[in-house]
């Protein structure tokens, strides 16, 4: 008599895509947020050149950090495909980097050229 | 009260703490021009700017809502079968 060799079950685990869709738009909001409110305080604080991209970096990291706080260190069970760590940290950051570029020039604009 | 409304809270004052030490820059700015002494940023505008933008990072945080659970079971369980 042959034996059947036993057939595995694929994993049947879904995913709901409106959560998904939640989770990266909370993530570009706090994102542009930051871009304008870090181009503001650039500009007034009058940096420029390689200050102002180490700036932008260095706000990226703290804002990162309050996202990672935010989902209770656990940002897996937010992000699908085990990504959770890349997504929060790194989700949106080129995307904001023209953004900040946008609010420093203005505010360096407005607030150190006088007539 | 919700923790979104603290949010909103926290990221208002914090914007109006980045837009007063603007205002106070170019006041500065100004004076200094006019008596030609102190061209240096004092330093209380300063912290008041990186105070703001602190806030600000907290309180949008704080203020975007809450993130969803992305599991479909956890998802199903806060509906109940009955419409």
């Amino acid at each position: 008599m042959q034996q059947q060799p036993i057939e595995e079950v694929p994993k049947y685990d879904p995913i709901s895509p409106a959560a998904m869709q939640t989770n990266m738009y909370i993530i570009l909001y706090a994102r542009s947020t930051l871009a304008a409110t870090a181009g503001a305080a650039a500009g007034i604080l009058g940096l420029t050149g390689t200050t102002g991209f180490v700036f932008f970096f260095a706000a990226s990291a703290v804002m990162s950090a309050a996202l990672v706080l935010r989902t209770g260190f656990n940002p897996n069970k937010y992000f699908p495909q085990n990504r959770g760590w890349m997504q929060i940290s790194t989700g949106e950051v080129v995307n904001s980097l023209f953004s900040y570029m946008l609010f420093w020039t203005l505010f360096s604009g407005l607030v150190h050229l006088f007539e | 009260m919700a923790l979104n409304q603290v949010g909103g809270f926290i990221l208002a004052a914090s914007l109006a703490l980045i837009a007063h030490s603007g205002y106070s820059a170019v006041e500065h700015i100004s004076f200094a021009k006019t008596t030609h002494a102190g061209a240096s940023m004092p330093i209380d505008i300063t912290a008041e700017c990186l105070i703001g933008l602190l806030g600000s990072i907290f309180g949008v945080v704080l203020f975007a809502g809450d993130l969803r659970e992305i599991k479909m079971d956890r998802e199903m369980s806060t509906r109940s079968v009955d419409t």
